[in-house]
């Protein structure tokens, strides 16, 4: 019975319970992580579009001077190839 | 204002105790509740655009609550274990007894009481608890904790008798350890 009357009384403690209200500046830490939120995400991008723009810069450069690079190597080989005959 | 025109602020004035207060019965602790409404009301800002309308915006609220609600205790749970030994540990008892109780809702004639019944609560399973602590705390419908829960009536049902019994059972065993002391 004993057993019985406590299991009831804990199991009722909720009873009665009341709303609490938040704190009054919960609203405006809620509004002062949602601009930061805002901030950092568009500095975000126009970072990566940066760093885009800037890799895309490199590889056409280095694909620019490659495809020179190459030409000029064709024209030492063939002139190699003509005067170093072996048979 | 048309129906995809909400007013953040009017949001937050209608639902912040609401929210806050299902986070304190889920947490039991002010601070993580606060924390937990923080969330919520940021994840609501950048997804009100987005609200298809398939609930009401309340039931979409409780959904968001509940669920950084639950994440948040797996969260903590997981850190309280590499705490307590230096490694991972199953001992729920040991996890529990870290917890904070702090619930300024409860009476204070009742507040003994409660924090051994939230104890015993944080035991259940995850969709268990849910549906005891929103029909026994909450005090909403059976219809309302289904369309919460994404779930049929008779589930929620079932949920909350197995629930019920389970915790009958853990505080009988509790009012056993309790005699042995």
């Amino acid at each position: 019975m004993e057993k019985e009357n406590w299991i009831e009384k804990v199991l009722n403690s909720t009873s009665g319970i009341t709303k609490v209200i938040p704190d009054d500046q919960l609203l405006f830490k809620i509004q002062k992580k949602i601009k930061t939120q805002t901030t950092i995400s568009n500095r975000w991008v126009f970072t990566a579009a940066a760093v885009l723009l800037i890799l895309f810069d490199i590889n056409f450069e280095v694909l620019f001077s490659k495809s020179k690079k190459s030409n000029g190597t064709e024209m030492v080989a063939s002139s190699i190839s003509i005067t170093n005959q072996f048979y | 204002m048309s129906e995809n025109n909400y007013d953040f602020n009017n949001i937050y004035a209608k639902y912040a105790v609401f929210v806050y207060n299902i986070a304190l019965n889920y947490l039991q602790n002010t601070e993580d509740a606060e924390e937990i409404t923080q969330d919520v009301f940021i994840q609501v800002n950048g997804s009100l655009m987005k609200f298809e309308h398939n609930s009401t915006i309340k039931t979409w609220i409780y959904r968001i609550t509940i669920n950084k609600c639950l994440d948040f205790i797996k969260f903590k749970n997981s850190q309280k274990r590499w705490f307590i030994y230096g490694k991972k540990s199953n001992d729920e008892k040991d996890v529990l007894k870290l917890s904070n109780f702090d619930h300024p809702g409860i009476a204070i004639e009742n507040q003994e009481s409660a924090a051994v019944l939230f104890e015993i609560i944080n035991q259940l399973t995850e969709n268990q608890k849910t549906a005891f602590l929103l029909s026994k705390v909450e005090e909403l419908s059976n219809a309302e904790i289904a369309a919460i829960m994404e779930l049929s009536i008779s589930s929620v049902e079932s949920l909350i008798f197995r629930a019920k019994n389970k915790l009958k059972e853990k505080l009988s065993n509790k009012f056993e350890n309790y005699r042995k002391k």
